[in-house]
């Protein structure tokens, strides 16, 4: 064996020690974080329902066909005083959006993109004499490894940093929303239901007329079912938002370790019930 | 003492649940009721639910101000995300940050094996800085 093949099975060798370091100490951080993607990406879907917003808006004069004219004037200021309200209600759900859509980007591996910076280092590697190309194939792996380490590390430092700067502000502005669906949207709902009560029973009690009473009964039992549904998709919502909380909460909790298997796994529980829970929204 | 959303919701449900039982009461006592008296507590009833209706108007308005400021703290925070994704995208830039590199782009060069590893743990730290 001739001292220079020595050499280069000693360079060889030394390569993939390197690598097999490299990736030992890099192990834990090149987790594909998939299901903090599927969790942000779904919590954005989520936020652009926005259904129950325009009922909420449009509760004054759905009253209107329940109460006397003499009331519509107090009617009609109620929807002026809920319509100035529609673009803060709205900017909640976009900004959950927006930070949804942030957290999905850096939790996702696509966007780190090192091929331009492994071409110069070849470039630079090829210029150099005493490099053969197979050594400078191996040391643009080891490069490659490297830079992508590099950047997947820092991305997963600004994704932890980005989870502990906005949980607070998160949790209350999710708290401050599901406040707003339960008790506004929902109560509205609730008085809609004895709105529909007092006005369908009042006739029925008034009435003489069997087949009128008969409609009647008719008209409550298909203005009730509209009402039940809509409320159906009240707690539907209100349940989506906690659990984006409760998803939120834990990637708060687990931050330092997101690459975790049994965080991810749980994250990827609470994806399986977004999911289902969006399903669930949209047929109604 | 200022209302609250939360002081504002619970009075709402208190003006609802009045006019729902207001309600009860006067279908359960219908005929022993004049039908002046009927029209008198139906009046109540939609007076009360309109209460509450306006009452939840209010209290949504009460908790959007209330989270106003944590609005305002998710926009500076989505505002960091996005140059930070922008610094991904062009990883080069991130490659910068870690100065560190420039050190193993030299261990590289000059094959150093020894020089790589300890680099590479150095840009790692830089990134992790």
């Amino acid at each position: 064996m001739t001292s220079y093949t020595s050499l280069s099975l000693l360079r060889s060798i030394t390569i993939i020690f390197n690598v097999i370091v490299l990736l030992a100490f890099t192990q834990g951080c090149t987790t594909n974080l998939k299901p903090i993607q599927d969790f942000a990406s779904l919590s954005a879907e989520s936020a652009q329902y926005t259904t129950l917003v325009d009922e909420y808006l449009d509760f004054p004069k759905r009253q209107k066909r329940y109460q006397s004219p003499s009331r519509h004037a107090n009617l009609d200021a109620m929807a002026q005083d809920r319509a100035t309200q529609q673009s803060a209600l709205l900017l909640r759900q976009s900004i959950l959006e927006a930070y949804m859509e942030s957290l999905g980007r850096l939790a996702a591996d696509e966007i780190v993109d090192n091929t331009e910076e492994l071409a110069k280092l070849s470039a630079a590697l090829e210029s150099q004499a005493a490099t053969n190309p197979k050594e400078t194939e191996a040391y643009k792996k080891i490069a490659g490894v490297i830079t992508t380490v590099a950047v997947k590390r820092w991305r997963q430092d600004q994704l932890k940093d980005l989870i502990e700067q906005s949980n607070p502000p998160i949790q209350q502005i999710l708290e401050s929303l599901q406040r707003i669906v339960s008790d506004g949207f929902g109560g509205d709902h609730q008085t809609e239901e004895a709105a529909i009560q007092n006005y369908y029973t009042t006739l029925t009690m008034e009435s003489q007329d069997p087949a009128g009473k008969a409609a009647l009964a008719e008209w409550k039992e298909f203005r009730m079912s509209q009402v039940l549904e809509r409320a159906e998709a009240v707690k539907t919502y209100s349940q989506v938002l906690a659990n984006i909380s409760e998803g939120h909460q834990r990637l708060f909790d687990h931050r330092k370790d997101l690459s975790k298997k049994e965080v991810l796994q749980q994250v990827g529980d609470s994806v399986k019930d977004l999911r289902s829970l969006l399903e669930t929204i949209k047929k109604l | 003492m200022p209302l609250s959303a939360e002081d504002a919701f619970e009075l709402s449900k208190q003006f609802r649940d009045l006019g729902i039982n207001l309600g009860n009461y006067r279908f359960a006592n219908w005929n022993n009721l004049t039908p002046t008296q009927r029209r008198d507590l139906e009046d109540e009833e939609w007076s009360l639910l309109n209460s509450s209706s306006d009452m939840t108007t209010k209290a949504v308005g009460l908790a959007l101000e209330e989270s106003e400021i944590n609005v305002q703290s998710i926009k500076s925070s989505v505002g960091k995300a996005k140059r930070a994704i922008k610094k991904l995208e062009k990883v080069g830039e991130v490659i910068k940050v870690a100065t560190a590199t420039v050190g193993l782009a030299a261990a590289i060069v000059a094959k150093d094996p020894g020089a790589i590893a300890k680099n590479a743990k150095l840009v790692l730290e830089a990134a992790d800085a």
